[in-house]
């Protein structure tokens, strides 16, 4: 089979069998085709998106956004891959980390749908656009976060539900974090309440 | 096979999707059909009106009449706001202040906008005075308006300063150049001086009313004295045109530009989650003024067109 080929496959087991899929692509490490998809799906969108937003006037901005989304992207799915790999470890993971960023790459592969879907909002009334596009992108972004699950499961043969806490671990730290940050600043600005 | 067939169909919908979404964008046609999205600005003029940028925090920056003229400038440049809602709610403030807002939406109209007043609460004086430059003014029956007049306020505090035991002395350039010092009983003279910047600055205010409301200098300076009117009266003063809203002054906005349908609203100076989670002061109160003025850190002779007490 031709690496066209095998490149094709992995990337119909990822959308629709996710579960063996990331535990091949974690396991042979296949970081060459996970930059290819991830490239497709950050790029693909990007693409889709320009159109709307040369329409909302902001086209001019649009090559450095794409700019910041392509290397933003690039840099976060580095950092991201590394830290779930530590959280794994802590959890009892026993995959590598290069296994890891290979599958969280793959992972990405849902955004290309969004394309499609900003073609079929454009047929929609103006009222019901953002509406669709918006249960449409979170749906996407549900699949993304499954697939992120389904390779950290792959990847460090961990149960469902320590993967689930490994992905939710970040999400949820950052969002205490964020509640101490705005308790913290709020009782030193707020003014004393009045006796 | 399956898998590569399925695979290949995906990536030519995505294709077909990103070639449609170029040639085929209904919503830019629809945009270009209807010559863009008409839009109806709202800018909001709260608390009293002075000079420079406001106070800047973390989270933005609190309204000074930059801010202002900044959103003035935004409206005028932006090609699809056809007119302009001017929400005034606010005693007044700092006469150069007001003018230089005032000759900024003499701009704004003279560049082919409309400009349409909606009064709050107060629109007094200074806020009055930015009123009277708009195309149409709009206000409660209860709105507290008018007070158009000037002053100068001018603190004695020579005995206070006695009994405390301060002695300040300055080396001055020239004989006026302490005018309103706070230390000394001001001389008949120097009362002469500001009474005569004063009658100047109350001359430029009847003539921004006269000429902006269409009437007569001598009969604004009748209702000129200073005094508070209800929007009711005002009304019957011809110093406002219609009673209504906010949203009546959007309709009447909208009438006045010849937008068709419903207009979109664009505000400017929109309150954000973080000045109301953290109440950062998105006007600048008397109290603050009093305490800038006290520091030293506004102009002594700043002229108010504002009611002393509201």
């Amino acid at each position: 089979m031709t690496a066209m080929g095998r490149f094709l496959e992995n990337v119909y087991d990822v959308l629709f069998q996710p579960g063996a899929a990331m535990r091949l692509i974690a396991g042979q490490r296949l970081c060459g085709q996970a930059l290819a998809a991830f490239l497709l799906s950050t790029l693909i969108p990007a693409v889709a998106g320009y159109y709307p937003a040369q329409a909302a006037g902001i086209g001019k901005f649009y090559p450095v956004i794409l700019l910041l989304q392509l290397f933003g992207g690039l840099f976060f799915w580095f950092v991201s891959s590394a830290v779930l790999h530590l959280i794994a470890e802590f959890y009892g993971g026993r995959g590598s980390a290069a296994g890891l960023f290979a599958a969280t790459g793959f992972a990405q592969l849902p955004r290309i749908l969004i394309a499609p879907l900003v073609v079929l909002a454009m047929l929609l009334p103006a009222g019901a656009m953002p509406l669709f596009l918006g249960l449409g992108i979170l749906g996407i972004m549900v699949w993304v976060l499954v697939l992120e699950v389904s390779a950290v499961k792959g990847a460090h043969e961990l149960s469902g539900a320590k993967a689930i806490l490994v992905v939710l671990t970040p999400l949820l730290t950052l969002l205490a974090a964020f509640v101490a940050l705005v308790t913290l600043i709020g009782t030193a600005f707020l003014p004393a309440w009045p006796g | 096979m399956f898998k590569r067939s399925v695979v290949l169909l995906l990536a030519i919908v995505v294709l077909i999707s990103l070639v449609a979404a170029a040639f085929w964008n209904p919503a830019a046609k629809r945009q270009a059909r209807s010559g863009g999205v008409e839009k109806i600005a709202i800018i909001y003029v709260e608390g009293v009106i002075m000079g420079g940028r406001g106070t800047g925090d973390i989270f933005g920056e609190s309204s000074g009449t930059d801010g202002i003229i900044k959103q003035l400038h935004k409206a005028r440049d932006d090609a699809a706001v056809k007119a302009v809602v001017l929400r005034i709610n606010s005693p007044g403030g700092s006469a150069p202040a007001s003018q230089e807002v005032g000759t900024e939406i003499k701009k704004l109209r003279a560049s082919g906008k409309i400009v349409v007043t909606s009064m709050g609460d107060v629109a007094a004086s200074g806020g009055y005075w930015l009123a009277a430059v708009t195309d149409k003014i709009y206000a409660n029956p209860a709105t507290m308006t008018g007070s158009i007049g000037v002053y100068i306020p001018y603190a004695n505090w020579e005995e206070l300063y006695k009994k405390i035991g301060i002695y300040q002395e300055k080396i001055k350039s020239g004989a006026h150049k302490d005018i309103l010092s706070p230390e000394r009983q001001m001389t008949q003279e120097e009362r002469a001086i500001i009474q005569g910047m004063v009658d100047d600055l109350y001359n430029q205010f009847v003539a921004v009313v006269a000429e902006g409301r269409h009437m007569d200098p001598a009969k604004v300076r009748q209702l000129a004295d200073g005094r508070i009117y209800t929007g009711s009266q005002a009304k019957e003063l011809g110093l406002i045109d219609e009673f209504g809203t906010m949203y009546d002054a959007i309709d009447g906005a909208a009438q006045l530009s010849g937008i068709k349908g419903k207009p979109e609203i664009k505000e400017y100076g929109r309150t954000t989650p973080w000045s109301m989670l953290f109440g950062a002061g998105d006007e600048v109160s008397l109290e603050k003024l009093f305490f800038r003025q006290v520091r030293h850190e506004l102009p002594i002779t700043a002229p108010l067109a504002m009611p002393e007490q509201w």
